[in-house]
């Protein structure tokens, strides 16, 4: 892979402006024709997947919660815009993609997976949804690539499944819905997860879902445990509390990929650093770093579902260009504006082609 | 008081969530950031001030309401650590002693607010009393050192009624500046109907609603326990930001359209999703017909919000937040004396936005909202 020396130059001067270490900045593949456009949280299903949630959300008809209230909208039509696009793969997908010239997505089964289902369900549909997303990217070589799903009910068959999913599958990363049974990835008994997805080099995509039941009281009206607010709440929550607990300085190697332009975890990039530095020199923490120093080193954000030039500007700021990807959110968000957005973000070049597609083929080492 | 049971709770709840506050502040000191230039006329907005009758009041831990995280803050405030042995003296002390440290600090005025939880974890008739003397006390300060402090009143959100009487007095007889809320109380948040006559008082009386941080309540605090999470560095911002947000979708400035909040913390993460959240309410309302608010939400933030700069000292949140807020809404503020006066004031001094900027953000905001002398 060569080098291209502007976009290093550019990526040093972000850096060097955001206070952040110039040797960080990765090596960045060159461009093809054209611009590469790989979006990073587009998500699908599979009809045992959806016969799956139908069968749980109908068993449960007195449950109120968001979630609930969503699925029964998706399984109660598979021919409506969104499940008909979720199910669909070869046809609407890739004429959409066409149309708006996006290269590949990197698919992922749509949230919450298999993480409401019963362990045994679970852990079959996620087996079968990773079996028929590696045989789609098998027929549409560049098209394609896709995070594997797993049941964190089960994490030693979890941890299995992400071996699987790389050796055997080819996929390229790992997503988790955020919590599981109300409980977050730094339970350790979730440990063997992580510690699979740093050994095979698999980043776990922390996808929002409805806020677990021990936070959601204040958000239950307006709907406000949905995507405005307290998805952000809950995905923010759940990889705080990761990093928090060390799970980074026992897995330094783990990469952890947040969308919505990061769940706005970096707003706080100030506060946390400021709020725990004594704490962790007085080696009363788990942790051994700053917060901005784990932010900077395991966190990658796409710009999901935020199409805000100065959100992007301050994402670019605090943690460098080569952690920002660029996501569509498909079918959930529009490919047209998502691509507007970027193709028109009042950045450099080379922060566009290491959005649009360089640190995604790093990060989730995608074949184009 | 019994110390072991109080060190206990400190512990329980992750010593990091609240000690270090202190140890931070102290450390600020230490580290030596100059004394500011006397350039600019600082005016801060989110300082805290603790009475007597308060710090009595949180020794009756019996008839706390909600506790969260804040009983074990409020008994730290009480003991004898050298925490407290610093910090509750400086509270206290709206006097003298800390008109000296403004000196020392360059602050020209601190607009005052008894400090979180305030009065919201007492039942009704304690709260009622305890802000109505803590108000007493708040303006003999106010009066003796005019142009050096300006305060916001406590109410008792327990009681909607009397809290109205309350605050119809703070504006017209004391000649307080707004008001202060610690979010939650036992669990309710203003935009339920039951709160709406102190939404209805604040837009007649012409004064904002600072709304402060204080603990999750007990029903969705679970999350945030471990680690420490559940304070100042991360799960007031859920509770404070989500209050901010429920106000925003309710409808209430409809309602009460000359309403004003105030949020600090740069807007409790607010500002953040304002793509987001203006989109999504526009896909709901085109999918189902009505959002049920006559505006986007954003416009309410821009209409209805200020943001403070309390205890987010970066540069990026600040251009972040003026592009998308704009520097009309946003004001300075430190948040003494759990943080320190001097790298707040170093922190926007070097900033580099224009002079005009800063002087409002420093001074012109505030003395237009809050209606201080100029």
């Amino acid at each position: 892979m060569e080098l291209d020396r502007r976009t290093l130059l550019s990526a040093a001067s972000a850096t060097a402006a955001a206070g952040i270490a110039a040797s960080a900045a990765p090596a960045m593949a060159t461009a093809p024709q054209g611009q590469v456009r790989i979006a990073t949280e587009e998500a699908f299903s599979t009809m045992e997947h959806m016969k799956a949630m139908k069968a749980l959300v109908d068993s449960q008809p007195e449950v109120t919660r968001f979630d609930y209230k969503l699925w029964r909208m998706i399984t109660g039509d598979l021919k409506a815009y969104t499940p008909a696009r979720l199910l669909d793969l070869e046809k609407l997908r890739l004429a959409e993609m066409d149309e708006y010239g996006v290269t590949m997505h990197l698919l992922s089964l749509t949230s919450p997976g298999v993480q409401m289902l019963a362990p045994d369900v679970a852990v079959g549909v996620a087996q079968s949804a990773n079996d028929e997303l590696a045989e789609v990217i098998a027929r549409h070589p560049g098209r394609f690539a896709g995070l594997a799903t797993v049941a964190p009910q089960v994490p030693e068959q979890a941890a299995k499944e992400i071996e699987r999913a790389k050796t055997k599958l080819k996929l390229n990363g790992v997503i988790i819905n955020s919590h599981t049974d109300n409980e977050y990835l730094d339970n350790k008994k979730y440990w063997p997860i992580l510690e699979a997805a740093e050994a095979y080099d698999m980043p776990i995509y922390i996808h929002p879902r409805t806020p677990s039941d021990q936070m959601r009281a204040p958000m239950d009206d307006y709907n406000m445990g949905s995507a405005f607010w307290g998805y952000g709440i809950e995905t923010s929550t759940h990889f705080v509390r990761l990093m928090m607990s060390g799970a980074f300085d026992r897995f330094p190697k783990l990469t952890v990929v947040l969308g919505h332009m990061g769940e706005a975890v970096h707003f706080w990039i100030w506060r946390l650093d400021y709020m725990s530095k004594a704490g962790i020199q007085r080696g009363e923490t788990p942790v051994k770093m700053l917060p901005s120093e784990y932010l900077r080193r395991n966190l990658r954000i796409t710009t999901s579902g935020q199409e805000n030039d100065a959100a992007l500007r301050y994402s670019i700021d605090t943690l460098g260009v080569w952690n920002v990807m660029w996501a569509i959110d498909y079918p959930y968000q529009g490919t047209k504006s998502a691509v507007h957005f970027m193709d028109n973000a009042p950045i450099t070049e080379a922060e566009r082609d290491a959005i649009y597609w360089q640190n995604a083929q790093r990060t989730f080492n995608i074949n184009l | 008081m019994d110390r072991r049971n109080l060190l206990g709770l400190a512990g329980a709840l992750g010593a990091a969530a609240l000690l270090p506050k202190a140890a931070q502040a102290q450390k600020s000191i230490e580290g030596g950031f100059p004394k500011p230039t006397g350039k600019y006329k600082r005016i801060s907005t989110e300082e805290a001030f603790a009475t007597r009758p308060q710090l009595e009041g949180f020794r009756d831990i019996g008839k706390y309401l909600d506790e969260g995280a804040d009983l074990s803050f409020t008994q730290i405030l009480l003991g004898d650590s050298p925490y407290a042995r610093d910090m509750t003296p400086r509270l206290l002390d709206i006097g003298e002693g800390r008109i000296a440290e403004l000196d020392a600090d360059g602050v020209a005025m601190q607009v005052l607010s008894l400090t979180s939880p305030g009065v919201q974890m007492f039942s009704a008739d304690t709260a009622v009393s305890i802000a109505r003397e803590s108000n007493d006390i708040l303006v003999e300060a106010v009066r003796k050192y005019p142009t050096r402090f300006a305060g916001l009143a406590a109410f008792a959100p327990q009681d909607p009624k009397r809290a109205v009487i309350e605050m119809e007095r703070a504006i017209n007889e004391l000649k307080l500046n707004g008001f202060i809320l610690n979010s939650h109380t036992a669990g309710h948040y203003m935009d339920e109907e039951q709160f709406w006559p102190i939404l209805e008082a604040a837009e007649a009386l012409d004064r904002p609603i600072y709304i402060h941080p204080r603990s999750l309540p007990e029903a969705s605090i679970a999350p945030f326990r471990p680690y420490g999470l559940g304070g100042a560095s991360w799960g007031y911002a859920v509770e404070t930001g989500t209050h901010g947000m429920r106000l925003l979708f309710s409808g209430v400035f409809d309602r009460f359209p000359r309403l004003k909040i105030v949020l600090g913390h740069m807007g409790e993460g607010i500002p953040y999703w304002v793509y987001r959240f203006d989109h999504m309410y526009n896909t709901a309302k085109q999918n189902w017909g009505s959002g049920g608010l006559k505006e986007t939400p954003s416009f309410y933030l821009k209409r209805n919000m200020m943001i403070t700069t309390s205890g987010m000292f970066s540069e990026p949140v600040l251009k972040y937040c003026m592009e998308v807020i704009g520097v009309d809404n946003i004001l300075w503020a430190a948040d003494y004396p759990y943080q320190d006066n001097r790298e707040a004031a170093a922190f926007l001094d070097k900033a580099k936005i224009s002079e005009a900027d800063k002087i409002k953000i420093y001074s012109g905001n505030a003395e237009r909202v809050f209606h201080l002398p100029v």
